[in-house]
Order: C-alpha cells, then structure tokens, then sequence
C-alpha cells in the first residue's frame, strides 16, 4: 500500500505573468485518499490541471503511476488510459447519452466484444448508484448529482489506479454530497485505486480523505492525516479548519 | 494474458454417484484476468454446455490479477452456466479478489429484454412526428414574431428602455462589416449577368438590350436576393449560435429572472438592426452589381460607360428601385425572427447549437425566397 501513484516534486506554474504556484511537492500512496483544500485562488485546480497535464508548469516533475509527464507523448498516452478524471462540471458528452458516454473510453481504447461492453456500462453504472434507465438519458435529463454520478461512472470505465476529482460534492446537497463521499470510500474500498481529490467541503475531507494537504497562495501550508491538520497549529490550517467547523455539530454540543 | 482450461485430469464421478454424466467439471482460470487480457469464453462455454446438468467448478487459485472487467467475465461464465442448467460455483478464488468478485457479482444483472428508447420508429410515426414538428416550428416562429412586435410596442412606450448601444453595435457588425464582401459579390455576380447577356444577345444584335435586362433584374430582384441570402448566411447564423450558446449557459433565464424580457434585450436590437442595415446593403449591393455589368460592358461588350448609363436611364425606372427596396426590411424581418427563434429553441447539447444554426441558415433563405415569390405576384397585381 505504500507504493507512490503519484509524486509531484517542487512544481511551479505562472500564468499570465503571475505566479500560481510555487514549489508544490506532494506524493500519493496506492490505494489512497488524498484531499487537497484552499481557499478560492490558492491554485487547487491549477495544481489539478497541471498534473493531468493540461496547464503547462515552469519547473519540477511530475510522475503518475511511475510514468514522468515529460516521458514522452506515447508513454503518457498510455499511463493517461490508467487515469480517471472526474471535472467539476462532469465534461459529459452532451450529445451522447449517459450509455454511450461511459462506453466512449471502453469503444475507442479497448476491443471489447458487445456483450462484455454493455454488461461492464450496467456494473459501472450501478456501482455509482445509477439504474439501468438512467442509462439511455441524455446528460441534460440529469440532476446535478446523477452528472457526477454518470461523470465518475466514466472516470471508472477502465478501471484507473488512480482518479481524479476535482470538487466531487460542489452543488450537491448535504445528503447526497454525503452518500457521494460513502460512495467514493466504498468503491475505494472495493477496488483499490488511489484518489487524488480537490475540495471545498471540510465534512467531505474528514469523512473521505486519509491524507490532505491545505493549499494557500500557491504553496503547500500543511501536508498531514486529516486528523492531524484538525489539530494543527499552523495558523492557516487552524482558520481554515476553525472556520469551516464553527457550524459542525462536534462545535455545537459545547454550548 | 488470462486463460480458462477445462481440466479433464480433475474429472471425477460424484462420490456416491455411480452415474457417469453427472460429474464434477473443473475448470481451471489461470494468469491475469484483466482488460485488455480477457480469455476468451466462447470455446470453454461450447465444451460446458454439452451435457447439462453437471456439477461445474470454476478453480479460480491462479488467478494472478483482476479487475472489473475479469470478475464481470467470471460473473457472468458463473451465471450463464447456471443459466444452461449447471450447478456452476468459484472457489479458491484470492480474498482480495474474492471481495471484488463479490461486489460485482451484488449487481443484479440488468434484464436485457428491456426495451431502448425507441430510436426505431415506423416511418408512419417520422412522418407524423416530423408534422407535428413541422407545426412546432410555425408555431415558435409566429410566437418570437408576436413577442418581437410586444417588444417594439413597450420600447415606443417607453423609448428610454431601448438599447441604442446595442443597435448600433449589431448595425456595425451586420451592416458595416459585411459591406466589403456585399460589394464584392454583387459586382461579380453583375459582371456575370452582362457577360452572358452580351454573349447571348448578340447572336440577335440585340446588344443594348442587355443593359434593360441587367438594370431590371438587379434592381427588382437580384440586388436584394443576393443581399438577403448573404445576411442570412452571415448575420443570421451569428445571431442563432450566439443566442443559442446563451441559452445552453442559462445566460437567457438569468434574463428573464431578472425581470427583463430576453426578446427586448437581445432579439429586438438585433432585428431591428437587420431592418435598418439591410435596405442600405441592397442599395449598396444594386449600385456594384450596376457598376459591374458597366465593367462588363466596357470590357467585354464594346459598350462604353456613358453609352451604358444613358441607355440605363431610360431602361429603368424608380418604379423598379422602389420594388427592390420596399422588399428589404421584409426580408430582414424574416431573417432576424427566424434566427433569433431558432436561436432560442437550442437545447440540451451544444450540438444543438450547430443543428439549430443550420436550419436558422436554411428557413431563412427558403422564407426569404418564398417571400420574393409572394411579393412578384403582389407587384404584378398592383402594376408596379
């Protein structure tokens, strides 16, 4: 289990002239729940962006499941198929049903027989919590929820060793933010990838994560077990912690 | 790479069962059961099911790898044996495995007689859905066309509420901007007309006719098609992905939750800005298409300009100025409603911005043609 997915060494990434982020390391273990918070513009979906690959950084390396991002475009090609992103809008097809959405991977990088390609759609879709008859549904018929919940069925189409989510419970009510994070532990649990998960949601990140690291203006303030940052003495974890739990029920029972 | 292999070494009689048929299979998975390295279940399910009835065990111990693909594949062979009427079961399956192949195998299979959405449909039901369509279309065109003209009425109510910057921004964009390519096209396309009514007309001498023909047909109708049809093509596409963009991005709704009509916001200026820039571009579009058939004239026809232009000046009349220019803020109308409608009907994905945009394009030179046609019969009723 302690087998790192994925290692990000000292990146730096500007834009525009300014400096998003400065000397980020950070490494996640197999099998793992990592959580990364911060306030708006620490850099979080910078930091995301730029380990997927999408935003280009000044300095440092990145390595996912031992690959380095700069090894080459067909090496990267193949470690990305061993990846699975969850974005925070769901970046569902929309033109295609929910169906044909979690099939795309499976159609365009795999030779799957029919069959096997169906029954795999009905597993997925069902291990996310989605019936068969959401299946044919266009991705605009879908409440908030059902997208990430079609979105993450995608993000697990191949069975990745590590997936992505970048603010999984955003928009979701407090009820099915919270039966998305049981979801995510139980498919953890299961299956045994690792996540790498950018949120908003301190209840999210102590139900979910193992690890966390708390981003502020661009740089790592505090990596450390969720329980440990709770109880940190840094004084960014502590506001952050502190006032994000002033309405938690643990603070509560006090009065 | 995965494998499944009917041991026949393992094959024994039942204890306490002397009957031969009724033994025990082993079928033995062996390697990586994952993606990519599927064993194929064609062969072992054909030797399996010849003898239903038997006692059949899938040995799963050397198994090295699986993932959801392989137990979904394990799944499955277990069910479909069972289905063929075997006593089918796993064992010696790796307990991390065994957890994974239990979790899949919670899934209920779906029942695969459950119909699709019905995406084959009789050709009765494409026609009569096409119809009803077909009405819709009409329908939601008369609708934006009415709520254009409760627009109009609230803006000369209150002249204060209209968007000035607005007009003159989309006057620049579909007046202005598009004159360069107006002027171009007209000159080419009277250019073309002189050449072959000089080429034609001269088998009978009957030369200087082609200056009556190219005057008349542009100014009536030429001049106006070709401007109308190119405003469709460029302003009234733009308008429909514009609008339509906004909609999928529920930038319109915001409109209407704030209490403003998205109609008078942003359809309005617009089509109003088709009605104003159109006319002057037909004006414009005439004068080159002249110009052009002058050119021809000089060049091609041994016809020098002034000889042309005199000749035109008698051909013509204002009369025949006046059909081409009453048609224009017509048709501007027709195009702008029929893009800013078409616009507003996008749904769902963004495909539908560009299926929305199409059939903007489409009706509006259909309509614009139909139009012409209607307006023909009018004229010659009244002499013009």
């Amino acid at each position: 289990m302690d087998r790192a997915v994925l290692e990000v060494d000292r990146i730096c990434v500007s834009l525009g002239g300014r400096e998003i982020l400065r000397d980020v390391s950070l490494d996640v273990q197999s099998g793992e729940i990592f959580g990364i918070v911060g306030g708006s513009g620490s850099g979080k979906s910078v930091l995301l962006r730029t380990i997927l690959g999408l935003t280009p950084r000044a300095s440092g390396n990145i390595r996912v499941l031992g690959t380095g991002i700069d090894s080459g475009e067909e090496q990267w090609r193949h470690t990305q198929r061993r990846m699975g992103v969850l974005f925070q809008q769901g970046g569902l097809f929309s033109s295609l049903s929910v169906k044909e959405n979690i099939q795309v991977p499976m159609r365009e990088l795999c030779s799957l027989p029919v069959g096997l390609m169906d029954a795999m759609t009905d597993t997925k879709l069902s291990m996310v919590g989605l019936g068969a008859s959401d299946a044919s549904k266009a991705p605009s018929e879908l409440s908030g929820g059902m997208v990430k919940r079609a979105a993450l069925a995608r993000a697990l189409a191949l069975d990745p060793q590590i997936v992505f989510l970048d603010e999984p419970t955003s928009g979701l009510d407090p009820i099915a933010s919270g039966a998305f994070d049981d979801l995510i532990l139980t498919l953890r649990n299961s299956l045994g990838f690792a996540v790498f998960m950018i949120t908003h949601d301190v209840e999210s990140l102590r139900t979910v994560c193992d690890r966390a690291a708390l981003l502020a203006h661009g740089r790592v303030v505090a990596i450390d077990t969720v329980p440990a940052l709770a109880s940190s003495r840094v004084e960014e974890v502590q506001s952050y912690f502190h006032r994000r739990s002033k309405f938690s029920p643990a603070t509560r029972s006090i009065h | 790479m995965g494998e499944i292999v009917r041991d026949d070494a393992a094959a024994r009689p039942r204890p306490g069962n002397d009957n031969g048929a009724a033994q025990t299979v082993t079928l033995v998975a062996s390697g990586a059961w994952t993606l990519n390295e599927l064993p194929d279940l064609e062969m072992i399910e054909a030797q399996s099911a010849s003898a239903p009835g038997r006692s059949i065990v899938i040995d799963a111990a050397q198994l090295t790898a699986m993932d959801t693909f392989g137990a979904q594949t394990l799944v499955s062979l277990r069910r479909r044996l069972r289905a063929a009427g075997h006593a089918a079961d796993i064992a010696g399956l790796p307990e991390k495995h065994a957890r994974l192949l239990t979790f899949i195998g919670a899934i209920a299979p779906v029942d695969p007689s459950e119909p699709e959405k019905a995406y084959d449909r009789g050709l009765v039901t494409r026609v009569s859905a096409s119809v009803l369509c077909g009405r819709d279309e009409v329908l939601s065109l008369l609708n934006t066309l009415g709520r254009l003209a409760y627009a109009l009425a609230n803006v000369a109510v209150s002249p204060k509420s209209f968007r000035v910057t607005s007009l003159v921004h989309q006057l620049d964009r579909a007046g202005l901007q598009a004159v360069p390519i107006i002027a171009l096209i007209t000159l080419l396309i009277g250019s073309i007309i002189a050449q072959q009514g000089f080429f034609h007309f001269r088998k009978f001498g009957a030369d200087e006719y082609v200056v009556d023909m190219v005057g008349i047909l542009v100014l009536r109708e030429i001049g106006v098609l070709i401007v109308a049809i190119m405003v469709a093509g460029r302003s009234g596409s733009a308008y429909t992905a514009e609008l339509g963009s906004m909609k999928l991005r529920d930038e319109i709704d915001s409109l209407s939750t704030m209490g403003l009509d998205p109609l008078e916001v942003l359809a309005l200026p617009r089509v109003l800005a088709l009605i104003i820039a159109l006319p002057l571009l037909t004006f414009l579009g005439s004068i080159a298409a002249l110009s052009g058939g002058v050119l021809t004239g000089w060049l091609y026809g041994n016809m020098h300009p002034e000889v042309f232009i005199t000749r035109l000046k008698d051909a013509i009349s204002l009369t025949h100025f006046e059909v081409g220019m009453i048609k224009a803020p017509f048709m501007a109308l027709v195009i702008g409603t029929v893009a800013c409608a078409e616009g507003l009907r996008a749904s769902g994905s963004s495909e539908s911005v560009g299926r929305q945009t199409t059939s903007s394009v489409v009706k509006s030179i259909f309509a614009v043609i139909v139009l012409d046609g209607l307006f023909a019969v009018f004229f010659a009723a009244i002499g013009m």
